[in-house]
């Protein structure tokens, strides 16, 4: 099958920004671009992967967690799949990669080009920060002083 | 895929560990304690159906092995009792890793659960679980360090000052 027959077959308005990766899987499952021994292999990879995820979050100490807690690892896990999957130029070549490549890898790359994007974000803060109006508005020193604190709590 | 996912995870672990489980009769024969494999599949069942009842999902199927590894030399288990408080601490054990908010260790609580079964509730899990347990949990729920090699006298938890609501 070659590229724009695929293109065709999935339909990009099916494709959610926030679950990509998912609804990627979802979509070529449901058009037969993704056969069933390859979603469960994807699966089964999951699968392990949330377990390493898991344990470095207890660091080792509890084989156990709460649901909640795994599911929001499982979410983060498959946006960063996600995030680098979406970066891909097109659909084909998204799903080309998602099928020969283990998804350990996929995440490896996501998340760096997620620390790239955090990194990003964080220079674009400081500058802001370092060049900010002198007004007396309560709101607006208050957001770029205090309402984002998320760079000196996370330490990616 | 999220749930499915995790209910295939329940399905693997559960198989891996019924096996486990059956392996650990070569440790604790010696101390005349067998779990015959109808027994080892009840444990793996009772342990699913704690898990989904806490809230909890297990990556490992270690759990009940490490039980029994802490256990099987207890003076107050001998083999017409030995499964049913096996799955009785199972219960506990899965209820506290809540109680205590994830705060200590599977090791550490399993440490301290024998200490209290051997020790001040002489084998009694209604007092494991209704006294030392909750006094230690609400201990750690209110910020108290612990140390389960050298701590605690569970009476000093049972004393401590709760601050009231009011």
């Amino acid at each position: 099958m070659n590229k724009l027959e695929t293109q065709a077959l999935m339909k990009r308005e099916n494709l959610k920004a926030d679950t990509y990766f998912l609804s990627l899987l979802q979509e070529a499952y449901r058009v037969s671009l993704l056969s069933e021994p390859e979603l469960n292999r994807i699966q089964a990879e999951a699968l392990s992967l949330l377990a390493g995820q898991v344990d470095t979050f207890t660091g080792g100490t509890s084989s156990s967690v709460k649901v909640e807690t795994a599911e929001n690892i499982l979410e983060s896990v498959f946006f960063t799949i996600g995030f680098y999957l979406k970066s891909l130029s097109d659909l084909n070549l998204a799903l080309k990669i998602l099928k020969e490549n283990p998804l350990l890898q996929l995440y490896k790359t996501g998340r760096k080009l997620v620390e790239i994007q955090f990194y990003k974000a964080k220079q674009l803060f400081t500058t802001v920060q370092g060049n900010c109006l002198v007004i007396n508005n309560y709101a607006y020193n208050a957001t770029i002083k205090e309402g984002i604190p998320l760079f000196s709590l996370l330490m990616i | 895929m999220d749930n499915k996912l995790l209910l295939r995870q329940e399905a693997q672990v559960n198989k891996l560990a019924t096996s486990e489980v059956l392996k650990s009769n070569k440790l604790t024969a010696p101390y005349g304690l067998i779990l015959s494999p109808l027994d080892a599949e009840e444990l793996v069942k009772s342990r699913a159906d704690v898990l989904r009842k806490n809230g909890r999902i297990e990556f490992a199927g270690g759990v009940i092995t490490k039980l029994i590894e802490n256990f099987c030399d207890s003076p107050y288990l001998d083999q017409s009792n030995y499964a049913a408080t096996l799955t009785a601490l199972i219960e506990t054990f899965y209820y506290f890793k809540n109680e205590t908010l994830d705060q200590i260790s599977d090791d550490d609580l399993l440490k301290l659960m024998k200490k209290y079964f051997d020790g001040s509730c002489h084998g009694s899990i209604e007092l494991l679980q209704n006294r030392e347990l909750s006094a230690f949990a609400r201990s750690i729920r209110y910020g108290r360090n612990y140390d389960p090699d050298t701590s605690e006298n569970p009476a000093e938890y049972r004393e401590e000052e709760i601050p009231s609501d009011e």
